[in-house]
């Protein structure tokens, strides 16, 4: 319980360390979220899969029109999917190197909790809860602002290219916002386990010496 | 007690061998305050560190309290250590962002003392070092000689039997010294002290004093 309340005490006392961590998820996970809800539907749209497909069209099948406004939705599905893909890498190399540059930063810090006792293990869970809390906060608002515009872009294009109402329902997200999330997670675990490992045999006074 | 038999401390790098202790014996009882002097480099720091369990000999042995911590595992000596020691650097090596309240709950909290009695403790230190009027104040609000009383109020809340003073008025004037060493002898009494120190003009506050010289240690000051 104590650990949890300090982790939390912590983001409060050391706000200023997460200026960009904080600000660099909530818009990765925006653009993610705009992409993801706009790239599933239009692809399904253009493969003609689910419940959204040519058929639903109210011309009939191999009209030109159509057939356009099909190829558009296609473009839009797969530049979306594409820049999702950047998004995620761009996104995931960022929060890498961010969090691997804090944790960096505070291996004074770290120092004096080894040399007032605390494990590594209970080192490894304040940082984690301290990461945690700060990105599920910030890539959960930027979700759901990317959800909102994601959603706000598709009804204009629905109602733009004449598209049926059912893609409306079927826009992206669910499973797909959760893998982000976890992706995002164990890419923070990766400067934290590097740490706990690093501290496997270290002398706490030689990150005492550390100090700035 | 402490007991260092022939205990040795070599630093191997790039095929250069460097003896940093060269067979140490000694044994400190309980309760009493300890002082090591020496120059820099003459190996001081590693022996407050193989004794604080943060380094571990190479050769000898090195009874604590009679467990034989030159025969443990690292994460038996973690376990020893959060028991058993605390430390004062030179330092001070509060956390900046905590109040001083904070810094001393710290280690507390994490041994996963219940708040009653977290709360009964730093008031009691605080007590202890005449500190309960700047409990709220942060390091960078405190003088340095009021930061160092704050560290050792935080090493004495976990109740130590060893607390090892690493220069602890190494940064401190002449007459903050003194007081630190009153607060150090005063609230650390019943405690084994383990000091180390270059300044003579200290050692009137310990039952022993020890000198290292070239990786040996000899008894007063040489």
């Amino acid at each position: 319980m104590f650990l949890l309340q300090n982790a939390l005490k912590n983001i409060v006392r050391q706000r200023g360390r997460y200026r960009v961590l904080a600000p660099l998820l909530l818009v990765s996970a925006l653009l993610a979220g705009f992409l993801l809800t706009v790239a599933v539907p239009c692809r399904s749209l253009a493969d003609g899969g689910g419940a959204v497909s040519e058929a639903s069209f109210d011309e009939p099948a191999g009209n030109a029109a159509a057939e356009e406004r099909i190829g558009r939705a296609r473009k839009t599905g797969e530049s979306a999917s594409l820049l999702l893909f950047g998004v995620m890498l761009v996104g995931a190399v960022s929060v890498f190197y961010v969090s691997s540059l804090m944790i960096g930063e505070r291996m004074y810090e770290i120092g004096i909790l080894c040399a007032v006792g605390l494990s590594r293990g209970q080192i490894f869970f304040t940082m984690f809860l301290e990461l945690f809390a700060v990105s599920a906060a910030s890539a959960g608002c930027g979700l759901a602002a990317g959800r909102l515009l994601g959603g706000a872009y598709l009804r204009r294009e629905a109602e733009a290219l004449r598209l049926p109402a059912e893609i409306l329902t079927r826009m992206g997200g669910g499973r797909a916002e959760i893998l982000c999330l976890l992706a995002v997670l164990g890419i923070l675990l990766i400067p934290l386990v590097r740490l706990t490992v690093r501290l496997l045999g270290t002398n706490p006074t030689a990150l005492l010496a550390r100090r700035k | 007690m402490i007991r260092l038999l022939d205990l040795k401390k070599t630093y191997r790098t790039r095929g250069e061998t460097l003896d940093a202790l060269k067979g140490i014996t000694m044994t400190v009882p309980d309760g009493a305050f300890v002082m090591l002097l020496g120059a820099s480099g003459s190996g001081k720091s590693t022996l407050a560190n193989i004794l604080g369990l943060l380094d571990t000999p190479t050769g000898g042995e090195y009874w604590l309290d009679g467990a034989p911590v030159h025969r443990m595992s690292a994460k038996e000596r973690t376990a020893l250590r959060r028991e058993k020691v605390s430390f004062v650097f030179q330092s001070f090596n509060l956390i900046p962002t905590m109040t001083a309240r904070e810094n001393i709950e710290l280690p507390l909290g994490y041994r996963g003392i219940p708040k009653e009695e977290r709360e009964a403790r730093i008031e009691a230190v605080l007590r202890d070092v005449g500190l309960s009027h700047r409990a709220s104040h942060k390091p960078t609000e405190l003088s340095g000689g009021e930061q160092q009383r704050i560290a050792i109020a935080r090493a004495l809340a976990v109740g130590p039997s060893l607390l090892i003073a690493d220069e602890p008025t190494g940064n401190l004037d002449k007459a903050t010294a003194r007081s630190i060493m009153e607060t150090l002898a005063e609230a650390g009494a019943g405690k084994t002290v383990f000091m180390i120190t270059h300044d003579e003009e200290l050692t009137g506050y310990a039952d022993a004093v020890f000198s290292l010289r070239e990786g040996r240690v000899r008894p007063g000051v040489l």
